[in-house]
């Protein structure tokens, strides 16, 4: 029997814990950002020292860690960068994510032992396109947003790279990397990491005459996100060798939401066990962990007017993360949880974790952490006991069920 | 100093501007470039390569899809054949093409918001790129290092509007759907406070321009350095007098001059930014 290797699975990760967060539940590979030379400069990104942890911990759990050095460099942002790529090099990371391409001659001139990505900010959508990073020494292409699955398909045909896409998350509704939109509302600097999110923003619209149109709804360039759950088989038959899940600033649930639900989706599929019911169910989890609509955008087909949002900016805070399993007491079968989002003894709640299946149940009578039985659960970070005659794990999330 | 590329956007300006103390002129090519009302073919190219001995400037700047290969590689062959004497290009797939084919074109790397930095252009070059068409998204101090820093071809757009956002969704038709009105034509602005930025729709996606053309005419001594002044007729009523101040330096006052002297940031202490970019 021969053993196909498996899709990876490419997760963000915003800082160490969202890291071990993301391997825990499923991740192959995860993708961080540094202190600098990164896009989402404003995100708490990776110290050099971080970084070696985070590669010490992938590499002791059998996984991959890339780190993106992925801004459009400007003269003065070069000081310091060979230093980095070195020590970069030194922490055995996986390869890094690059968007300015004079990061390759950069890397080769120094004798610098990394493999690198080219980023999908290169907006790289045709076969001769990566077969000119290819012969530049790239050992691999994340495509940019806007393709077809049979365009994808024909560019990994001609070229035998490894192609990486996005699967899930928020979209920019420009190619990328020509969006200024931030430079020139706000003074931001998308391509250096300052992106203000203008695209999400609303705008009277003016005919040519500078005529307002009249009506209610404002004018907005904002994007549905990406979700492409329903098309993984096809995904991976057409060999796409790593599906990017979209996040650096993402929680901790929605990581673990996301990842798993996707890892079991992958696993289905090389088990021969990936039906419609499972998807039907993937499909449920993720919009409920999502705070905005998602669609399959251009993967499977041109998205119209239904990939797009038209009533602002339409985000929910996501009340179904409940808590946290701090520890289960197997003699006395007592699940201790510290409280995220409110709930009460009745309500129908799920745990899950990494190794835990998701395990439904109604919540039983619930006490405080001194013992004193409580209505419900109502302070974030408050302690929580009850019964629960299923083992549970350390670090199980308990949410509402889906 | 500087010679001046007059981008054209209307077919009967051609003749009119070639008259002018130009270097020569751009033109877009039909199915491969975006941004223009004015598209040419390759009977066109030849028509007007008879006309004139002033540099004749091809933009390719549309993003190249595998269905769009087999014509690119048979315009760049037969712009190589005509003897063009610049082809500006987005994509990268334009110097794979030209390497296999063994073309002589003279290519400009043309990123718009990418070509920031010496380095980055350093490795264009190393490419065999003959030159390189700068971001207006830096500043000047950054464009005259680059200049100081490279001994080849560089442009800089010296009038016109910038595109500074370019989907391939069509943005207008799906608001104009959703909200159940009538689209009247592909061109329209949006409104930030008083400012007012053109979006204008194609087969190819949206484009949305800067709130006004950038204009650097009084800044011409500067970029004395610079090859090539690019003069970009989108959107401008009367191209021609534009160039002829430009011909003549004629100064002008309260002219928009994007981030020539100005610099972006990009760490802000505040961040909500969940957006998709990895």
């Amino acid at each position: 029997m021969i053993l196909m290797e498996k899709i990876e699975l490419l997760a963000p990760a915003g800082n160490l814990e969202k890291l071990k967060v993301a391997f825990q539940y499923g991740a192959s590979a995860c993708y961080i950002g540094g202190k600098e030379f990164s896009l989402r400069a404003n995100a708490t990104n990776f110290s050099l020292d971080e970084i070696r942890e985070a590669a010490s911990i992938a590499h002791e759990w059998g996984k991959k860690i890339y780190v993106t050095v992925n801004i459009v460099f400007h003269n003065e942002d070069v000081d310091g960068l060979i230093s980095y790529l070195k020590e970069l090099e030194k922490a055995c990371v996986d390869a890094i994510i690059v968007s300015d391409p004079f990061i390759i001659s950069l890397v080769k001139e120094n004798n610098i032992n990394l493999e690198i990505h080219m980023s999908t900010q290169a907006s790289t959508l045709n076969y001769e396109s990566v077969n000119f990073w290819k012969e530049n020494g790239v050992s691999r292409v994340v495509l940019g947003r806007e393709l077809h699955r049979d365009e994808i398909k024909e560019i990994i045909d001609k070229t035998g790279m490894e192609i990486e896409t996005f699967v899930h998350g928020a979209m920019c509704s420009s190619y990328s990397g020509r969006c200024v939109l931030s430079n020139y509302f706000t003074n931001r600097d998308a391509n250096r990491g300052g992106c203000a999110q203008v695209c999400r923003w609303t705008f009277d619209m003016y005919d040519f005459n500078k005529k307002r149109i009249e009506s209610d709804t404002e004018f907005t360039m904002s994007t549905k996100d990406l979700s492409l759950i329903g098309e993984i088989a096809k995904m991976i038959e057409i060999g796409i060798s790593s599906l990017k899940i979209e996040g650096r600033m993402r929680s901790n649930y929605y990581i673990a939401t996301v990842v798993s639900t996707y890892r079991h989706a992958i696993d289905d599929y090389y088990n021969g066990t990936l039906d419609d019911d499972k998807l039907a169910y993937y499909k449920k989890v993720l919009n409920r962990v999502a705070n905005r609509d998602s669609e399959e955008q251009f993967f499977s087909t041109f998205p119209k007017v239904n990939g797009q949002y038209f009533l602002g900016r339409q985000e929910v805070s996501n009340q179904d993360f409940l808590g946290i399993v701090m520890d289960y007491d197997k003699t006395n079968k007592i699940v201790t949880i510290t409280e995220r989002n409110f709930f009460k003894k009745g309500d129908v709640v799920e745990i899950f974790g990494p190794k835990t299946e998701v395990i439904t149940f109604v919540v039983p009578d619930i006490y405080n952490a001194d013992g004193n039985i409580v209505d419900a659960a109502r302070h974030p970070e408050e302690i929580i006991r009850f019964k629960l005659d299923f083992e549970v794990c350390k670090d199980d999330i308990m949410r509402v069920k889906i | 100093m500087s010679k001046l590329l007059v981008k054209i956007d209307k077919k009967d300006e051609i003749d009119k501007i070639l008259q002018l103390d130009i270097g020569g002129i751009i033109l877009s090519y039909d199915g491969l470039s975006v941004g223009s009302n004015f598209y040419v073919n390759m009977d066109d190219i030849r028509e007007i390569r008879k006309k004139t001995d002033k540099l004749l400037v091809i933009s390719l700047n549309k993003m190249i899809h595998n269905s769009d290969l087999d014509m690119l590689r048979d315009v760049l062959r037969q712009l190589d054949e005509i003897k063009v004497d610049m082809v500006l290009f987005y994509d990268v797939s334009v110097i794979q093409i030209c390497k296999k084919m063994n073309l002589g074109l003279s290519l400009i790397i043309d990123q718009e918001h990418l070509n920031t930095s010496i380095n980055s252009n350093e490795f264009y070059f190393k490419q065999g790129v003959y030159g390189s068409f700068i971001s207006s998204d830096i500043t000047k101090d950054e464009l005259l290092d680059i200049r100081k820093n490279s001994d080849k071809i560089i442009m800089f757009t010296g009038y016109g509007y910038l595109p500074i956002f370019y989907s391939r969704r069509y943005l207008i038709s799906n608001y104009f759907e959703y909200i159940n009105m009538k689209k009247d034509g592909d061109y329209y602005y949006i409104r930030n406070n008083d400012d007012y930025y053109p979006i204008v729709e194609s087969c190819y996606g949206t484009i949305i321009y800067t709130k006004e053309p950038v204009n650097l005419i009084n800044e011409m001594d500067v970029l004395r350095d610079i090859d090539y002044i690019v003069i970009d007729g989108f959107l401008v009523d009367d191209i021609y007098d534009v160039v002829k101040d430009f011909v003549l330096k004629r100064k002008k006052d309260g002219v928009y001059k994007g981030f020539f002297n100005t610099k972006s940031i990009y760490k802000v202490k505040k961040s909500g930014d969940i957006n998709g970019k990895n």
